[in-house]
């Protein structure tokens, strides 16, 4: 009934995908390549400061107690003669660790369960949104507070609190973008053609809510960056001799006099905020053209 | 209708251009045509011709991204250009507009009642008892039944072919010199279009108003109108009698669409087909650009198009002869 | 000539729930309709929007649940198939959309669009053979083999359509079930793809239910004609017949109602105008749900839902024909 295609060496000419005109239209705005710069750099440096500095962050130095800034120490020492300078990005370490993980489960864990409430919808639906408004409805500083009570203070106590509190945002998203995907008519051909409902969430609803659900991510992000030094700062989570952001501002919050232990800190972190913002902002505007 | 009359609405070289982000879209392209006083006049075309953005930049309402240049007169007075505030007391009370769907232009969140009285308050300084009075009648018009007591219901309780209605009693209202219709049929059913189409005909009889229909339902034109525009790629292709139109076709685009439309009328074994696509209006060739896709198509079609004038009111834009068989 | 489906009954509901104060409401979309479909016929089923001939196209291929009847397709009725029965139906039966555009996922490559259906229900074909597959129906629908590897975005509507009708026929369905397919086109457009799906349907003998409400193209591509109204059949019957000599006052009345491109025509006939809206398919009306528009209803009408009955060849619902 058919004609056989003879040969398969045709020209095909393979045109732009969807992601690669996304990152053509977002490398022209100025503004999110920067801040996307900025980001990658001092995730850089959070990698490689603390390996190649030749103090440790947690090396004391009576000698050299609250010192300004010098070329010695480029941020200047604190309370305990410690370097600033290796401290801050030990700190953004472990900051952006748990801010990248906590968002990747959040990703994960909420496009997931989103994906499947909206599409099963019903019953499902409604029991699964249901235990949502339920953890919705737990505090989440008591939440944190009642789970060092319970299993002592640990970083990765501080990263399951945030990644269990935060993914239900990304949830509710990823269902209402899903419901809309749903009746399209795109779908409704996936189920003519038989396809698995399992498969029609991968294939077909993922893809295409990705748009949305990464712009989500960028801003996910930073509010993972301050919730995690909300917690250091109340003294949860980090504990010292190892540092977070959190601490360090915490720290210098405490010593108004000794400027820098306040500045350097709270500048990365105002920098790295105002950087997600305006990569996901960037995002956004390239996800959507018009 | 002879031509020493002076025309409702004169339009002269109108061309609508908007900037986006990958050129200009040139939309409408030198367009000249004139509407005398209680003419029916199709404007047909397929997507992207131009025929909706005529009648949005004569009206001024066009998108920010838009720019109209040439002569847009009516009864006398140049629309082009003129400030927003002048503009607003034209359209609206001389010149009115229908769309195919009317819950763009009526609050959902307001009664009938109020949306309709507001217009006789605003421009005719009516009292609101006064104006009442007159919004009923004008439903019963446009034979709303029960209109005394379903004035008061919101846009939302009507059905799809009497919130139309409720649209064409608001418009008529100001007792206006041209109805600019925008495809008010297309989103309806064909018995609800029967009767929104024999309605406008009285209306047009009773209110003397010159209507303007855009649609791109050839059966429609045939129905209702006097005369027909037959618009492609932002040009004017042929403007003629619906007579005309449909018994000596002259363009070959007019020709070509005729016979790509079944009929229930009658029957043909093939269909006919224009091959391609329209053309894009970023990229318009130079000269016709119906060229690309036209059997008759010769190297003249990319130079000058000339007007030819089959009679005072039968004008071809096309390099062919006049007559020529497809 | 043989019968490839049979429905008896049918009706498909759909419930709206109700809320605290408000009852649960039932919408009848296809309340009850009995035919047959022949091997190698265009069907077409005409109605103004709201009369169930959506409904009733999307339950046959699954997209609604049946709620009561029957629709026998090779020895499956529809309204029980399991899962298993519904991947043999949708091997044989496949389904043509409206919209072109939104019918085509936009993150997927139009060779990927068009392999989908025969991966999924033949998994065991080799990548190379379905490869062949695809250029072979891309071809079949007038695409050219170097436009696979693009998006959907980069096509026409036209075009767009196409695509969606290759894979649609990749599988080599029997019957093709067109939902208003053609009716987001422009007229030039329009055209070629009735043309396109007239070609294919003698090429691949195949039988197509081609739902419209343009009342000329279905008498253009279609054999026999079912007029329907509020989820009932009013008219069923032969295309010339039905066009020539339509008996239901609702036909007749909508037949009338065409505008034809044609002012000779236009400007001397008499519109049959009917009266009012399509009831709400929520409570339709007792008796004949054409009741409350029809120019000639008599008490009977009111009271007692006419059965379909043979009169002049047409199979007719109406008490006041003999």
């Amino acid at each position: 009934m058919f004609i056989k295609a003879k040969n398969l060496n045709l020209e095909t000419p393979k045109t732009k995908g969807f992601w690669l005109s996304v990152f053509g239209r977002l490398s022209k705005n100025k503004l999110a390549m920067t801040s996307a710069f900025i980001i990658l750099a001092l995730t850089i440096l959070c990698i490689c400061v603390p390996i190649f500095s030749s103090v440790a962050y947690d090396k004391t130095n009576w000698g050299e107690i609250m010192q300004s800034p010098s070329s010695g120490h480029l941020f200047g020492t604190d309370s305990l003669g410690r370097d600033l300078f290796v401290r801050c990005f030990i700190g953004g370490r472990i900051t952006f660790g748990i801010a990248f993980a906590a968002a990747f489960v959040v990703l994960l864990v909420g496009i997931f369960y989103g994906a499947i409430a909206g599409y099963i919808g019903g019953r499902v639906d409604t029991i699964m949104m249901r235990i949502v408004d339920v953890l919705y409805g737990i505090p989440f500083l008591f939440f944190c507070i009642l789970l060092i009570t319970l299993f002592g203070n640990s970083m990765a106590l501080s990263f399951i609190a945030i990644a269990a509190i935060s993914w239900l945002d990304m949830s509710r998203i990823v269902r209402g973008q899903t419901l809309s995907i749903k009746h399209k008519e795109y779908v409704e051909a996936a189920m003519i053609s038989g396809v698995s409902n399992f498969k029609i969430i991968s294939r077909h609803v993922i893809p295409n809510l990705l748009g949305v659900v990464i712009v989500y991510a960028a801003l996910t992000v930073p509010n993972m960056i301050v919730l995690s030094a909300v917690l250091s700062f109340f003294g949860l989570g980090v504990t010292e001799p190892m540092t977070s952001w959190g601490l360090l501002i915490a720290d210098g919050s405490q010593n108004m006099q000794a400027w820098w232990l306040l500045l350097f800190p709270a500048s990365l972190m105002i920098i790295t905020l105002l950087s997600f913002a305006f990569l996901a902002n960037g995002l956004r505007d390239a996800l959507d053209p018009r | 209708m002879s031509e020493k009359k002076v025309p409702i609405l004169d339009v002269r070289n109108l061309n609508v251009e908007f900037k986006v982000q990958d050129g200009i879209v040139k939309a409408v392209n030198g367009l000249s045509f004139k509407i005398y006083d209680g003419e029916i006049v199709g404007i047909v075309g397929e997507s992207g011709s131009g025929k909706s953005q005529t009648m949005l930049a004569l009206m001024g309402l066009l998108a920010s991204n838009g720019r109209t240049y040439g002569s847009v007169k009516f009864l006398g007075q140049e629309l082009v250009g003129l400030s927003t505030n002048k503009l607003n007391k034209i359209r609206g009370n001389q010149i009115a507009m229908i769309f195919q769907d009317p819950m763009t232009s009526l609050n959902p969140y307001l009664k009938i009642s109020a949306q309709m009285t507001e217009i006789l308050i605003l421009h005719k300084k009516l009292s609101y008892k006064e104006a009442l009075h007159e919004s009923i009648r004008m439903l019963e018009r446009v034979k709303i039944p029960d209109a005394k007591n379903r004035i008061h219901l919101y846009p939302h309780e009507f059905s799809g072919g009497m919130r139309q209605r409720v649209m064409i009693a608001m418009m008529l209202l100001t007792r206006p010199k041209l109805l600019i219709a925008d495809e008010p049929t297309t989103a309806l059913d064909v018995t609800v279009q029967a009767q929104i189409l024999e309605l406008l005909k009285e209306l047009r009889q009773e209110f003397k108003m010159a209507i303007i229909f855009i649609t791109h339902d050839m059966g429609v034109v045939a129905n209702l109108c006097d005369r027909v525009n037959v618009m492609y790629g932002g040009w004017l292709m042929e403007t003629a009698s619906i007579h005309e139109i449909f018994t000596n076709p002259q363009h070959p685009y007019t020709k070509a669409l005729l016979e790509s439309i079944p009929s229930i009328d009658h029957e043909v074994e093939k269909l006919r087909t224009i091959p391609g696509e329209p053309p894009n209006l970023l990229q318009l060739p130079k000269g016709c650009p119906f060229q690309a896709r036209c059997q008759l198509t010769s190297n003249n079609c990319s130079e000058i198009i000339p007007l030819q004038r089959v009679n005072p009111r039968h004008v071809v834009k096309c390099t062919q002869e006049l007559g020529v068989k497809l | 000539m043989k019968k490839i489906l049979e429905i008896r009954d049918l009706k498909i509901h759909f419930n709206i729930a109700g809320g605290l104060f408000k009852p649960k409401q039932t919408v009848h979309a296809v309340d009850g309709i009995n035919f047959d479909v022949f091997e190698g016929e265009t069907i077409g089923i005409v109605g103004e929007s709201g009369c169930g001939k959506s409904s009733l196209a999307r339950g046959l291929c699954g997209l609604n649940k049946i709620t009561s009847g029957s629709a026998l397709f090779n020895n499956i009725d529809l309204a029980t198939a399991n899962s298993k029965e519904w991947n043999e139906v949708h091997k044989q039966m496949q389904f043509i959309f409206q919209d072109p555009v939104a019918a085509l996922d936009p993150r997927m490559t139009v060779a990927e669009i068009i392999a989908e259906p025969l991966e999924t229900l033949y998994p065991e074909m080799k990548k190379t053979a379905v490869m062949d597959k695809v250029l072979a129906t891309m071809k079949l629908v007038g695409l050219s083999h170097n436009q696979i590897n693009r998006y959907p975005q980069e096509f026409s509507g036209g075009q767009c359509q196409r695509i969606g009708i290759a894979r649609a026929l990749i599988l080599e369905p029997k019957v093709l079930i067109c939902d208003e397919s053609v009716s987001a086109l422009d007229v030039s457009i329009k055209a070629q793809i009735i043309n396109l799906l007239q070609e294919l349907q003698q090429k691949l003998k195949l039988t197509i239910i081609f739902i419209s409400h343009d009342l000329g193209i279905v008498k253009h591509i279609c054999n026999r004609i079912l007029v329907m109204y509020l989820g009932n059949i009013m008219e069923l019957g032969d295309k010339k017949s039905i066009y020539a000599t339509p008996l239901h006052p609702y036909t007749q009345a909508l037949l009338s109602a065409v505008p034809v491109a044609n002012p000779n025509i236009e400007k001397n006939k008499q519109v049959q105008l009917l009266d009012g809206d399509l009831p709400s398919p929520l409570k339709p009306p007792q008796g004949c749900v054409f009741n409350t528009r029809c120019p000639q209803a008599i008490d009977k009408c009111h009271s007692e839902r006419p059965q379909c009955r043979l009169i002049n060849q047409h199979m007719v619902s109406c008490h006041i024909l003999n």
